[in-house]
């Protein structure tokens, strides 16, 4: 096996994991990032990277025997990076552990997580208009402690079963884990102070910080900007024809999230919402 | 190149003199190797005699319904062929062939060509043959379906034989006219994600350059790693090379949106190309 070299970018779906993709992308390059080049888009649940890693069909394979083969995939993409010798930053959304109770992503080859946390009541605005349901179902679904995405018996999607639990149960899982040195960073600071975000995650990637390329990377990402960029070239990641960046802003609930789900919201997570200054 | 025929046996955990492995592949330039986790570890010989040792409590049955999808693609590797994920059906005489990432919906379409008269030529995996013209290797008039895709062509999903127990996928035959065992390739359409789309631009064929075939191939075929190992580099260029000249095709699709309306669009498009 080589050198770790996978950086885990975490985090429940909606919550600006992409958005610090693009800050990475924009690092690297030190240049206007590419919607159709981002960094990192290579998630490990996608069916057609773990295919490819391992050389046989997921399509003949249940959720929980995938589950169970992911870290052996992540490592042999770990692997055929080695070449390049380049930190290896991939996104995830799975929850830490499968229902076995293993990690669901490859420690052994990882340097670390960064995992982003978002306020739940701007993460249920997001998804529902993500993926096209109800607030109200989305706030159960956030409550939800056997919530999955991509699990339908019936068909086969592009993307593997992906287990995430509750929201609080999903940042726990991250925050909590002691397999990998872990960064938690917020949502509403990456909107604040992009720079001081970015620059943790390069930290963590054991990578250089010049100040003046850092902060010339995070102010090239500003979410207008990648709105713009999607209304004129669009983004392939988007897996509904609506757009991906949508509003970005912070504290976005206020004012249109029902004072009901409101509440829900904070009654199902309050205990990880006071932790991360959200109540 | 010899028929598969699978037998129960011992099956080593390791391939001497192997030249390229993997977690789950070995490979040596007379066998390989490949562990299919919670069903079976396979050994295929390159005269095709192909031994399995099945996970405890898994039926032969399944053993071989997923030894004969798959297997034949690493016979043919160790015979000098190399295959594409994706599936094939008869159009006026030649393969058409369907090609595109795991669970892009490539059964589903090549179904959808059969039900309209388009016999079938290969599902899953598409062996092709080194030859001029190239030609694909013909294999089961049958197809893998998930119940949803089953639903959508209204076929009747108990006529189809499940292939794991664990999997709601079910194996159709779908017998429509007779194939030849090598069909010389008509075209190739590249099935790809379309992500951001409006729907309607997804069910039309768009040309692809000889460049953008050869990366589709690249990032479509199997085994690529093996290929330098078994020293069959030569020919895998002169076969990439093959593919770029013929017709190649893009079509766009949107994932989990399996609506009968863009499946008889997507066929008709495939058709009218």
């Amino acid at each position: 096996m080589s050198a770790p070299r996978t950086l885990w970018l975490a985090s429940y779906p909606k919550s600006g994991n992409t958005w610090l993709r693009a800050m990475y992308t924009a690092w690297l390059q030190d240049g206007l990032p590419s919607l159709h080049q981002l960094q990192g888009g290579e998630m490990p649940s996608v069916r057609a990277t773990f295919d490819q890693a391992l050389g046989i069909p997921s399509t003949l394979l249940s959720p929980a025997e995938t589950d169970h083969l992911r870290p052996l995939a992540d490592a042999v993409f770990n692997d055929a990076s080695d070449a390049s010798g380049r930190l290896l930053v991939r996104k995830v959304h799975d929850h830490f552990l499968t229902n076995k109770g293993q990690p669901v992503v490859s420690t052994a080859v990882a340097v670390g997580a960064i995992y982003v946390v978002r306020d739940p009541r701007d993460v249920a605005l997001s998804l529902a208009h993500h993926s096209g349901q109800t607030v109200g179902y989305i706030v159960g679904y956030l409550g939800d402690h056997n919530a999955v995405s991509g699990q339908h018996p019936d068909e086969v999607a592009p993307q593997l079963r992906q287990r995430l639990g509750s929201w609080s149960d999903h940042v726990l899982s991250w925050a909590e884990q002691v397999e990998l040195p872990v960064e938690v960073v917020r949502y509403e600071d990456c909107a604040m102070a992009p720079h001081d975000v970015l620059r943790k995650l390069l930290l963590m990637g054991q990578l250089a910080t010049v100040e003046e390329r850092l902060r010339r990377a995070a102010a090239s990402c500003h979410f207008d900007v990648l709105r713009r960029m999607e209304q004129e070239v669009g983004f392939p990641e988007a897996a509904r024809p609506i757009p991906f960046f949508r509003r970005g802003a912070a504290q976005g609930w206020r004012g249109v999230l029902d004072g009901y789900l409101q509440a829900r919201i904070e009654q199902d997570h309050s205990t990880v919402m006071k932790r991360y200054g959200y109540l | 190149m010899a028929v598969l025929k699978v037998k129960l046996g011992s099956v080593p955990r390791r391939l001497d003199g192997c030249v390229h492995c993997t977690p789950c592949l070995q490979f040596c330039p007379q066998a390989a190797l490949m562990e299919m986790p919670f069903v079976a570890r396979y050994l295929v010989e390159r005269d095709g005699v192909v031994t399995a040792q099945p996970y405890p409590g898994v039926l032969r049955e399944e053993v071989v319904a997923v030894g004969s999808r798959w297997l034949p693609s690493l016979l043919e590797l160790l015979n000098g062929n190399f295959s594409l994920r994706g599936s094939a059906v008869l159009v006026e005489g030649r393969a058409t062939v369907l090609v595109g990432p795991s669970a892009i919906g490539a059964s589903t379409l090549a179904a959808a060509l059969a039900v309209r008269g388009c016999p079938l030529i290969a599902d899953m995996v598409v062996p092709f043959v080194l030859d001029r013209p190239s030609t694909v290797r013909a294999s089961e008039p049958s197809v893998d379906l998930w119940p949803d895709a089953a639903g959508v062509l209204e076929l009747d999903l108990y006529s189809g034989k499940l292939m794991r127990r664990a999997l709601a996928k079910r194996s159709f035959t779908l017998d429509v006219g007779p194939v030849k065992p090598a069909v010389p390739v008509g075209r190739l359409v590249w099935l790809r994600l379309a992500g951001h789309s409006p729907p309607s631009a997804t069910a039309s064929l768009t040309k692809v350059s000889s460049i953008q075939a050869m990366a589709a191939v690249l990032s479509n075929q199997l085994y690529a790693g093996a290929v330098a190992g078994l020293g069959l580099s030569g020919r895998h260029f002169e076969w990439m090379t093959q593919l770029a000249c013929l017709d190649n095709y893009e079509l766009p699709r949107v994932g989990g949106d399996l609506s009968r309306a863009l499946l008889h669009r997507s066929a008709e498009a495939v058709l009218a190309a």
